[in-house]
């Protein structure tokens, strides 16, 4: 259990810590979330299976990331730090500049918008894993990606 | 027109999608990394700590069990010490009563000599003035002569 | 006419009686009558209460429910008592009887009982300090007994049989429950 444990934290930490690092922008609120997904993904190892471990993981990251987005006041101050992808090596002025509107754009949607085009349009997750990820229904996912890319349309005009 | 808004629009939708597939996933950092790798064996331990208040109350528990023992077995040693002191008492009780009796027997044995002798003439009453702090006087003299 | 005093009862020595000897030989009422182990054997009966135990008695009386019978008891400081079987040789007992009779008057122990007839002898000592009464001798010997009984404290003998009473227990010496 030990061993599957950890190739479960190495398959899906990066997926969790990246969507984290979005909803919350803080990394350190973003390390103390993921820890406590991977926590709870302990607490519960018995009664988890290969298929469901990554839906589960994202959805509890997710809920975990909105409860401290409720409980932070406004006048809390949140230390951002830029996202990977700004000093991607390969990119140009222009490459980091899409990427930082792009990142910003994703950012500054509401949820479940935001959650959406993170899961499926940036970590590519299925419809069907999007959905048990947020809780959704399928109709309900695939309606509101699309209002989602429309808002950052709005947002972004030509990328 | 519409059409070809239809078609913008899709293919608009369609780039955004490559490019957010592109957005690179920052890898999570070691330190997390270090942390998610303890998680197995922290939290073995971490269960002790959840049953802290359990725990507090077994270490509160031990020594007053104890001390309701210590106080019982106190209680028993005084209950018996009681009971003993009780058999005692009425072992006096018996043995003070049987000595008095002979006391009480000399009284009568005495009582009855000084009657018979009176009776007989063998012996003339003496009055006997000495007192030996009693709280009533003796009604029958003591002291008589053959 | 028998005076035959014999009782049912076999008493054990206590220890503390030892404790309570020594405590007793230091008060005024107390005499040694003499010992006639070495003629008669063991007595028949030995008793010998006095301090701690003496004041539980007492105590034990005044919580009883006849005061008067209490109140005879409060100055009752302890009682001794030897009863040897002289089985038809009194001679050895009326010996000690006068060498003890000689001895409390020699310490001026004031006679007030005397009944010396073949069949029955009795002495009856007190000492008196003032108008208090420090303790009694009572030795009686007869055919079938030699009793040596000293008193400590103060009783008024004519009431002795409301103490007995009082201390509520069957006692028989007038020779109905032969040992």
């Amino acid at each position: 259990m030990d061993k599957l444990f950890r190739q479960w934290t190495q398959d899906h930490r990066d997926q969790a810590w990246s969507l984290a690092r979005y909803l919350l922008r803080d990394p350190t609120d973003a390390e103390d979330v993921v820890q406590e997904a991977f926590i709870r993904l302990w607490e519960q190892r018995e009664a988890m299976s290969q298929s469901r471990v990554k839906p589960w993981l994202l959805r509890v990251t997710r809920n975990l990331c909105l409860d401290r987005l409720r409980r932070r006041r406004p006048e809390d101050p949140v230390q951002e730090s830029h996202l990977a992808g700004d000093n991607c090596p390969a990119a140009g002025l222009q490459r980091g500049e899409t990427l930082a509107r792009l990142q910003g754009a994703v950012q500054a949607l509401d949820e479940p918008f935001r959650s959406l085009v993170l899961l499926r349009d940036v970590q590519q997750h299925s419809y069907d894993e999007v959905a048990a990820m947020t809780e959704l229904t399928l109709p309900q996912v695939k309606t509101y990606l699309h209002r989602a890319r429309r808002k950052l349309r709005e947002q972004l005009g030509d990328l | 027109m519409t059409e070809a808004s239809d078609e913008d629009e899709e293919q608009w939708e369609r780039d955004l999608r490559n490019a957010l597939a592109k957005l690179p996933l920052e890898p999570a950092p070691r330190r997390l990394r270090h942390k998610l790798a303890a998680i197995p064996r922290r939290q073995r331990w971490h269960w002790l700590a959840g049953w802290r208040p359990a725990w507090a109350v077994i270490l509160m528990a031990i020594p007053l069990t104890l001390l309701v023992v210590m106080q019982q077995q106190r209680l028993d040693q005084q209950e018996q010490a009681l009971a003993q002191q009780a058999q005692q008492i009425d072992d006096a009780r018996r043995e003070l009563a049987l000595a008095l009796s002979y006391l009480d027997k000399a009284n009568e044995i005495t009582e009855r000599k000084i009657a018979e002798a009176l009776e007989n003439g063998l012996a003339r009453p003496v009055q006997d003035n000495t007192r030996y702090g009693l709280e009533k006087p003796l009604e029958i003299t003591r002291e008589y002569q053959l | 006419m028998k005076y035959l005093i014999t009782m049912a009862l076999s008493l054990l020595l206590s220890t503390v009686a030892m404790a309570q000897l020594e405590d007793a030989q230091s008060m005024p009422g107390y005499v040694d009558l003499g010992s006639l182990n070495a003629i008669y054997g063991e007595p028949r009966v030995m008793i010998n209460i006095g301090g701690p135990l003496m004041e539980l008695l007492r105590a034990a009386a005044r919580n009883s429910n006849d005061p008067e019978a209490a109140a005879l008891m409060q100055d009752l400081k302890g009682v001794r008592i030897n009863i040897y079987n002289t089985g038809g040789n009194q001679a050895p007992a009326l010996e000690q009887m006068g060498q003890a009779r000689a001895a409390l008057e020699a310490m001026q122990w004031q006679p007030f009982v005397q009944v010396q007839e073949e069949g029955e002898h009795v002495q009856m000592f007190t000492r008196v300090d003032g108008e208090k009464m420090q303790g009694m001798a009572i030795m009686v010997v007869n055919a079938e007994e030699a009793v040596f009984l000293n008193i400590l404290g103060e009783i008024d003998p004519a009431q002795v049989g409301r103490v007995v009473d009082q201390l509520n227990v069957g006692v028989d010496v007038n020779g109905e429950d032969d040992q």
